[in-house]
């Protein structure tokens, strides 16, 4: 096959072949055989013509009889042993090559920045990874060996016509031509549908999903009857839209199968008489009468093949769009000094809607320092610059005077330990849980990360300890307990950078505090931005930054900051006032607001 | 049976299949005309006057083809699309009836997939596989007997062949189904696999397990490979092998007759059209088996939505659900998810009409599962819930929850406008109403804001909405209806500091008035003065009382109160 060496322009379905890579050959030998099969299927109808031949010549015997069986048998012996030997290479190679998009859409996943993963909803990679990938399977094990089969049987058997009579071959050709006019008209009334389809099908299955997901709302409001018709009304569109496709194109498919006959109406007329006046013989017009009108009826699984290609490209498309996604590369190592500066950073998604700009920092090896600011200021999306989520637009930020980008991304994730709200586990052992990276751990040294962060009491009373797997008692574990099993984790890693998306977790008052501690223990000499939303903790920090419209408006201590920012003074005042309500019950009257 | 009524196949469609079914025996009629071919050249000989007749019938029947099947086709098509959507109606009447505490999380999946793809691949079967298979059975049979008529053994033989057919499904379906739930078991494996890279991606990644070096992952992707190759390479040669013997025919048949018409039993002509007929018919057996094997994967669909239609309904008894007021109460509840691990255990308390009662404990602990009891979205494993006097187990869904609001961080929006979405608490609350519940509920400030204001749609589930948005809605949702129960699952940890007031402020609002409170506290200070405090951990209340009282028991509450003076 030919070979592009420019891959980026590559699309479809040469570049399904070659994520094949060597897998391509089980699926070229799945070809041959089926071409083999399909070669031997015409077998029997050359045998079934010899013997009409001989019938019809009076040269008919037993011996004969016996050959031609022997001939067929042949034929029949090989090609079902081609047919499922065809398949199961095809589908080797098949599910071989999906294995290995897989490997390499998550190989990719992991080289990519983190922030282009988190603009593609982690739904979509999933559909991909499950759906998309499955659907090659389609065109690795199938599409390729069929059509081979459905193909080149008629193509032989066109061949075998030609060499009996050429005139006659060519008429039990004309089917495809009417068929060819009718299935232009086909796809054409079908592509006017197409928007009201795909509309129409969005509508069904949002409402579908409504309805459901929806019923205990439906249940609780009382509005089984006003949901139930919207659901109602959405299947009766989809019903009506049916309707008038079915009707549109339905008697356009219905001729297409049918005219795939068609040659007989030609053939007898024009054979017999040719028959009649001695041109041709019995025989030749019995074998046109019979193999000539019916061998063309084996090309109509195609149409639905020619359907189902384009999920196949679909599929293609969707991987090759993550594939396409840019890698951040580097090679510096990560550096010694662990002092964090912003330039000038300026950031923005969408060109004139710039979310930071011109933010300026200097975060010195050893602070801890808090970002505060109202949701959508840009707090997350400063931390997502320096962790290298995604690049400056503007400006650059160093770590220890090197600017992030020339440094070793993996190298970058490494050294930069981000704590989020969210505590993941996975559903392996906890000792795995906090091991996680570092196959070399011992033990000892996971269970002294455990004690830091106060967890291991709870871990040892686990009916297995250490080894109790997290995926079986999932459970169990409260939040503020896989937090810790989080924090540990992150103490074992020892990365000289620490980011904490400060959770405000809804762990009980005693399980807090001990999260707390923790956390201040993986704190403890690192270099620390926090996101604060719990603004009490950010006073134990060195300095506080205050981001505001998009900009590093403030940066000074606690004290500093009270005085002279003028947001930050108000946030204090209602984060205050907010965890002083104390709700009262009806029968109390009214709400008391104690102030301080 | 109702469940049989609701698949039950229209008169159009019958028609239609019927209709294609004839379709499928007037192509065979070709036969009668090769035979009648075969005469003329044999016996009488061929004239022009006999070949235009033949024409002309050939062309009679191919017109009547064409008619007929694209006809029947068109309405075959319509009349599965009539089955679908009967079925999609009457699914959506059963999902009336089934108890909420049926719609947890997989099983909502399994309903909007019954409702939605399986009833489309039923009517796959329906409006393609049915009629198919009609014909070519009807087909084979008649061969078979219209060959036997002829010639005995060579109809013996065309039967068997068919008849294969049989054991080949049998053993076919035994391998699928045993590889087949390994197969099933290895794609769960794989889903699961991924799904839990994705979402641990940027944790994973930051421990150096990205990729190829996730062991975890990559071995789940190659089992699954490995073990969906298994099932092609097991099953794959079954349907080939049978189709290989019934092959076999031909020749057989063809040593057959040649040796009955030397020995003078047949003529020629028949000599020729039994050789003709073993090409057909092992044809159509291979389609036949293919056919079975889809109809029968297929089958599994319909299967799939009689689980749905035949669920368990609510059994209300709708004259006896008047409580005598808002009161509650738990009375030994056991409850777990999964069997064996307990959430709750034995459980009981007693809250008054128009009382405060706060709900405390780490998260994990049960406390929102006593909610989603009270709600009747869970049944208790054993024990019984009251509300004023009466239990909950013999209420409708609809009767329970119409006495209760609920206000928690699971908020579902229709999607429609704001307005509508305020509205459904109650149909006839005015405009003025709904925005004066909205300024109580400190949403009018951003609903004001929006593009269309009280008419801008949300979007699907609200997702233009932000999280403590939602809970302001909920809460107007809530002062709307009025009802005489509220439960409050405090949700305000989860926002930002803007938010965490407006919202707090907002369910003062909704207290102000008489009404039964039960509220999941996740901070201590804010419900002290709360009538009843329930202290719940590893799924039982260990304590209850006011705060004052549990203060002076020094135990759990007492320590979780030092605790959280202790926090900044």
């Amino acid at each position: 096959m030919y070979r592009n060496k420019k891959t980026k322009e590559k699309g479809g379905l040469s570049l399904l072949m070659e994520w094949a890579g060597k897998d391509k050959y089980y699926i070229y030998f799945a070809i041959i055989a089926s071409l083999i099969a399909s070669v031997m299927s015409t077998i029997p109808y050359y045998v079934f013509y010899k013997m009409i031949d001989a019938t019809v010549k009076g040269e008919c015997s037993v011996r004969l009889a016996v050959q031609y069986g022997a001939v067929a048998v042949i034929s029949i012996l090989i090609r079902h042993v081609m047919i499922p030997f065809g398949g199961i290479l095809s589908h080797k190679g098949a599910y071989r090559t999906l294995y290995k998009v897989r490997c390499m859409v998550t190989e990719h996943m992991s080289k990519m920045p983190l922030g282009s993963l988190n603009e593609r909803s982690s739904g979509e990679i999933k559909t991909v990874m499950n759906e998309s990938i499955e659907k090659l399977e389609l065109f690795l094990a199938h599409h390729l060996t069929e059509l081979v089969l459905y193909l080149s049987g008629p193509i032989v058997i066109f061949t075998y016509l030609c060499t009996v009579n050429v005139p006659l071959a060519l008429i039990s050709l004309l089917p495809l031509l009417f068929i060819g006019g009718v299935m232009a008209v086909m796809f054409g009334r079908m592509s006017k549908y197409m928007e009201r389809v795909n509309r129409t099908g969005g509508s069904l299955s949002e409402a579908i999903i409504e309805y459901i997901n929806g019923m205990r709302l439906i249940k609780a409001y009382n509005m089984g009857t006003k949901s139930f018709k919207k659901y109602a009304g959405a299947i009766e569109e989809t019903h009506i839209l049916w309707g008038d496709i079915s009707r549109a194109t339905g008697p356009l498919y219905a001729i297409y199968v049918v005219l795939l006959e068609c040659s007989i109406l030609f053939i007898v007329p024009l054979g017999g008489y040719w028959f009649m006046n001695g041109s041709i013989k019995a025989s030749v017009l019995l074998l046109f009468a019979f193999v000539g009108t019916q061998y063309l009826t084996d090309i109509r699984p195609l149409q639905e093949m020619a359907s189902s290609l384009s999920y196949v490209m679909n599929g293609v498309a969707q991987v090759k769009n993550i594939l396409d996604t840019t890698v951040f590369q580097g090679t510096e190592k990560f550096p010694k000094k662990h002092d964090i500066k912003l330039s000038h950073v300026g950031f923005f998604y969408e060109k004139g809607k710039a979310v930071l700009s011109n933010c300026n920092l200097h975060i010195g090896h050893g602070e801890q320092i808090a970002f505060v600011g109202e949701s959508g200021a840009g707090k997350t999306t400063a931390v997502q610059l320096i962790s290298r989520f995604y690049d400056v637009t503007e400006g650059e930020i160093k770590i220890g005077g090197i600017n992030v980008k020339d440094i070793d991304y993996e190298e970058l994730l490494k050294n930069i330990s981000i704590v989020f709200q969210q505590s993941f586990l996975t559903s392996g052992s906890v000792f795995e849980n906090i091991a996680m990276g570092k196959e070399t751990a011992s033990l000892d040294e996971v269970r002294e990360a455990a004690k830091s962060a106060q967890i291991d009491d709870f871990i040892m009373e686990l009916p297995e300890g250490y080894n109790t797997l997290v995926g079986s008692y999932f459970g169990r574990f409260s939040g503020g307990e896989k937090q810790r099993i989080c924090i540990a984790r992150a103490i074992l890693k020892n990365a000289p950078i620490l980011i904490l998306d400060e959770a405000t977790s809804s762990a009980d008052p005693e399980n807090q505090i001990e999260i707390d501690r923790a956390i201040s223990n993986l704190c403890r000499g690192k270099t620390v931005i926090i996101v604060a939303h719990r603004l009490g903790i950010v006073q134990s920090c060195d300095r506080i930054a205050v981001i505001e419209h998009g900009t590093i408006e403030r940066v000074g201590t606690w004290d500093e900051i009270l005085q002279n920012s003028i947001y930050f003074a108000k946030a204090w005042k209602n984060y205050n006032t907010a965890r002083e309500i104390q709700y009262i019950s009806p029968s109390q009257s009214k709400v008391k607001m104690e102030g301080k | 049976m109702i469940k049989q009524e609701v698949f039950r196949m229209g008169r159009m469609l019958k028609l239609s299949i019927g209709g294609i079914v004839v379709e499928g025996l007037l192509s065979i009629s070709g036969f009668l005309v090769l035979y009648q071919i075969l005469e003329l050249i044999f016996g009488s000989g061929m004239d022009i006057r006999e070949l235009l007749i033949l024409t002309v019938v050939v062309t009679g029947i191919f017109i009547a083809r064409l008619i007929l099947y694209s006809v029947s086709y068109v309405g075959s098509q319509i009349g599965g699309s009539d089955v679908s959507r009967n079925i999609r109606i009457a699914l959506g009447d059963k999902m009336k009836r089934i108890p909420l505490n049926r719609f947890i999380k997989n099983k909502t999946g399994f309903y909007i997939n019954g409702a939605s793809s399986e009833v489309a691949d039923y009517e796959q079967i329906l409006t393609h596989k049915l009629s198919d298979i009609v014909k070519l059975s009807v087909l084979v049979i008649a061969s078979g007997l219209a060959a036997a008529c002829i010639y005995l053994p060579v109809g013996i033989i065309l039967i068997i062949s068919s008849l294969l057919l049989i054991p080949t499904m049998y053993l076919t379906i035994r391998k699928v189904k045993f590889h087949g739930t390994r197969k099933n078991r290895a794609r769960q494996e794989n889903v699961s696999a991924i799904t839990e890279y994705i979402s641990g991606m940027q944790t994973l990644r930051a421990y150096g397990m990205g990729g190829r070096k996730n062991e975890v992952l990559t071995r789940a992707m190659k089992d699954y490979s490995d073990i969906s190759y298994q099932f092609e390479k097991v099953v794959l040669p079954i349907g080939s092998i049978y189709m290989g013997i019934s092959w076999l025919a031909l020749p057989i048949i063809i040593i057959l007759t040649a040796n009955a018409y030397m020995q003078g039993i047949i003529i020629p002509q028949i000599l020729i059209l039994l050789t003709m007929l073993p090409l057909y018919v092992a044809k159509s057996n291979g389609s036949l088996f293919i056919l079975f094997l889809s109809y029968k994967n297929l089958m599994l669909s319909r299967e799939n939505i009689e689980r749905i239609l035949g669920e368990e309904e609510e059994t209300a008894d709708v004259a006896r659900f008047e409580p005598e007021d808002s009161g509650i109460e738990f009375e030994h509840i056991a409850f777990s998810y999964n069997c064996g691990e307990e959430i709750l255990r034995d459980v009981s308390f007693k809250i008054k009409q128009n009382s405060f009662t706060a709900i405390v404990g780490d998260s994990g602990s049960g406390k929102s599962t006593i909610l989603n009891l009270i709600s009747k979205y869970y049944l208790p494993d054993s024990g019984t819930i009251r509300i004023g006097g009466c239990d909950t187990k013999r209420a409708s869904s609809e009767q329970v929850l119409s006495k209760i609001s609920a206000v928690d961080q699971n908020v579902f929006l229709f999607n429609d406008t704001v307005r509508n979405n305020i509205r459904y608490a109650r149909a006839d609350a005015t405009d003025e109403e709904v925005e004066e519940a909205c300024l109580l509920a400190n949403c009018d400030g951003f609903i004001r804001d929006m593009k269309n204001g009280y008419d801008t749609q949300v979007g699907e589930n609200g997702n233009r909405l932000s999280g403590g948005e939602k809970q302001r809605l909920s809460v107007a949702r809530a002062l709307i209806k009025n009802s005489p129960i509220i439960l409050l699952d405090e949700a305000t940890a989860s926002l930002d500091i803007e938010n965490e007031l407006l919202v707090k402020q907002a369910i003062s609002q909704l207290l102000k008035t008489d009404r039964t409170v039960i509220m999941v506290a996740h901070t201590l200070p804010i419900v002290r003065h709360a009538d009843q405090i329930l202290v719940v951990n590893d799924g039982k209340i260990v304590e209850k009382g006011t705060h004052e009282e549990l203060l002076e028991q020094h135990g759990k509450y007492a320590a979780m109160w030092k605790a959280s003076q202790k926090l900044k």
